[in-house]
């Protein structure tokens, strides 16, 4: 694997202490954004001052939990890349949902079922990769970022008490542009530190202007230094009705990990072709258990952070060895009150300016996953009404005015929710007919082997797989073409039984070449035979070509009707 | 179609192959090879850049070279395999019996 030219610290690399503790800090400080939204949350559940610490101490404490889980990759779990969770506001809705219906206690219970979904929905995925593609994993990180600029720029222009307008854009611009600026012109550990600097230089500067009210440092005065965060103090109970909006909720989480897991695969590896699903499984069934815990923690659901992911790779760090110490300083936070509280009182226009730069990272990371493979009309339609949906959630939900049938209420929680579940459908429908297929009949003793090379060569290329891949897949029905015409396997009866009917059948991720004929079933070896039988046993190149078959395609099946012979070749990309 | 072209570079017999090794054309590159080692060649290198297909016909003509050279204490190098090459003389074994380049230049180097 080839580390890009833009990563100074690859998963496995480990930085000097110094570098890691301040890169630790930048994306506590970029992750702490998101706490913000924790008391935003914790009031709309009517949560008051110590249950909102307590809230957000636990979350804390999952999310360093599940930072380390993910990046140690134990025992199947976990996908060994550095990739933070984080707590998203496109949960809340299912969550005040669910506390509507069944009160607060049922919505860490919720927690748990979103927990089990994810660690559902990652076995899924790996089997039913044809309905969750990678493509739509993207768009579900391209809404979420899309969603968090949206944020980011309506805490720009939300009205604030003693801070003006124009002080707003001033903050804003200031934190923006020194961000923008040590990302874009500078190198080495400032281009590192860049959103790290941004907020810092953000806060000075609103403390300096003095236009964080007095009433918000009280909060902070107040606060304790340090206390003994309590889990479990809001309650825990399960109800039934929470079950379809955390399945729902799971799935939405689950594909935002998938598009984060993805993206942090692509970002530390410069010759990066696909996904590998079995890691992404594994990221996943991390983020899974984590909520299991952070459930009974009371903390707010988490998923894979596509931003933070993005703010390693656009600042030159992906090393794991940064989750180890970014899992230290949560977990140092969670026992710090006033630490908590210096983020509630960081001014909206700082933080909405924080939010517009990571936003860009997250959303360009999903559009660069969708993006990733080649689209056709299926996908373009499945990722464009997607993505369409997603946008137009607010005026969707004006124009139903919140009369819509409890089912659909389920999946219209927010536009990712919308966006991805009509993905998800659009996606399965297109499943319809998606095979293309090919049929050409080559006469044993007249046609060429040029004649079958050109018809396989046009097929591999309408495929559009991997040239590996589409090799192989050639290589294969040549090497079976060869064996059936040189080696006697054809009868040769009459004009129209004598041929070599040649049918592929290709879809996204398998090219299927099925050889049919009158004749004697080719042999297929699971052994390879010994160099001395090849010299000395003429039978022995024919049991290669059968082993060289079994090796190279993913699948090979024989069949024989006591008629016709068929070998069917099976290639996955 | 395969065309067999033999051409000296210092020591080494280079012997380019353009095309497809295949049944109907592996007796003729067998017969080419075992002439070049008769006639007293002791270092041989295929060129299989332009070489999309050996089957395994043809894999069988490079064991019988490699024995017979090895023979009289001479070796064979193979360069220019595609990635799908690559993998056949992988999984047959065939990569442990033979120096493989990627260049004919890197073929070319006096150990």
């Amino acid at each position: 694997m080839r580390l890009p030219e833009n990563i100074k610290y690859g998963t496995g690399d480990k930085p000097p202490l110094a570098v890691l503790l301040i890169l630790a800090l930048q994306q506590m400080s970029f992750l702490g954004v998101y706490l913000v939204i924790s008391p935003l949350f914790a009031r709309k559940l009517g949560l008051d001052h110590e249950q909102s610490l307590q809230l957000i101490s636990a979350t804390l404490i999952a999310s360093g939990f599940g930072v380390v889980l993910q990046s140690l990759r134990l025992f199947g779990i976990g996908s060994g890349y550095f990739c933070p969770l984080q707590a998203t506001s496109s949960t809340f809705s299912g969550l005040l949902l669910v506390k509507a219906n069944s009160g607060l206690s049922a919505v860490f219970g919720m927690v748990a079922i979103v927990g089990l979904a994810q660690m559902v929905f990652a076995l899924i995925f790996q089997r039913v990769r044809g309905v969750f593609t990678v493509q739509v994993a993207g768009l579900a990180v391209l809404l979420i970022g899309l969603g968090l600029g949206y944020y980011g720029i309506k805490l720009i222009f939300e009205v604030e008490v003693g801070i003006t307008l124009e002080q707003k854009g001033f903050l804003c611009l200031l934190t923006l542009g020194t961000m923008i600026t040590f990302n874009v012109w500078s190198s080495g550990h400032l281009r590192l530190f860049s959103a790290f600097l941004g907020l810092m230089i953000g806060f000075i500067a609103s403390c300096y202007m003095n236009v964080i009210p007095e009433v918000e440092w009280d909060v902070f005065y107040k606060a304790d230094l340090f206390y003994v965060p309590r889990p479990m103090n809001i309650g825990w109970s399960l109800d039934q009705s929470a079950i379809l909006p955390a399945i729902f909720t799971g799935l939405f989480l689950a594909l935002h990990g998938f598009g984060a897991l993805v993206a942090a695969q692509r970002f530390n590896n410069a010759d990066w072709k696909r996904p590998d699903l079995q890691l992404v499984k594994q990221g996943i069934l991390a983020e899974g258990i984590t909520n299991l815990i952070n459930s009974f923690l009371n903390g707010l659901p988490l998923t894979s952070s596509g931003g933070a992911v993005s703010l390693a790779a656009s600042t030159g760090c992906t090393s794991r060895y940064l989750a180890y110490w970014l899992a230290a300083i949560m977990f140092v936070l969670a026992f710090m009150p006033k630490a908590i509280v210096l983020w509630q009182i960081l001014p909206l226009s700082v933080m909405g300016a924080a939010l517009i730069f990571l936003a860009s990272f997250t959303a360009l990371s999903g559009l660069q996953v969708m993006a990733s493979r080649l689209l056709d009309s299926r996908k373009t339609l499945t990722l464009g009404i997607g993505l369409i949906l997603g946008v137009s959630y607010e005026p969707i939900m004006l124009l139903l005015n919140e009369n819509s049938p409890d089912v659909l209420n389920n999946f219209l929680l927010s536009g990712v929710s919308l966006g991805v579940v009509s993905a998800v459908i659009l996606s399965a429908v297109f499943q319809i007919k998606n095979h293309t297929r090919d049929q050409r009949s080559f006469d044993p003793v007249q046609s060429s082997m040029s004649d079958v090379v050109l018809f396989l060569e046009q097929q591999g290329a309408r495929w559009g797989a991997r040239p590996e891949i589409i090799g192989r897949a050639e290589y294969a029905a040549w090497q079976a073409f060869e064996v059936l015409t040189e080696y006697g396997l054809i009868d040769a009866q009459n004009d129209n039984d004598d041929k070599i009917h040649i049918k592929t059948l290709f879809n996204e991720f398998t090219f299927t070449v099925i050889l049919s004929y009158r004749g004697s079933l080719l042999t297929l070896a699971t052994e390879c035979p010994s160099h001395e039988k090849m010299l000395n046993d003429e039978q022995a190149v024919m049991q290669m070509a059968g082993y060289l078959l079994y090796r190279l395609a993913d699948k090979v099946r024989t069949r024989y009707d006591g008629n016709h012979c068929e070998l069917h070749l099976i290639f996955n990309d | 179609m395969l065309t067999i072209s033999p051409k000296r570079h210092a020591e080494f017999m280079v012997v380019s192959l353009v095309g497809r090794v295949d049944a109907s054309n592996s007796k003729e590159l067998e017969e080419q090879c075992l002439e070049l080692i008769s006639n007293g060649e002791t270092k041989m290198v295929f060129d299989l850049t332009e070489v999309n297909y050996v089957s395994s016909a043809a894999l069988r003509v490079f064991l019988l070279a490699a024995k017979r050279i090895s023979a009289v204490d001479g070796t064979i190098r193979l360069c220019g395999l595609s990635t799908t090459l690559r993998d056949v003389f992988d999984i047959s074994g065939f990569s442990k019996l033979f120096a493989i380049t990627t260049t004919l230049q890197e073929a070319l180097v006096v150990e």
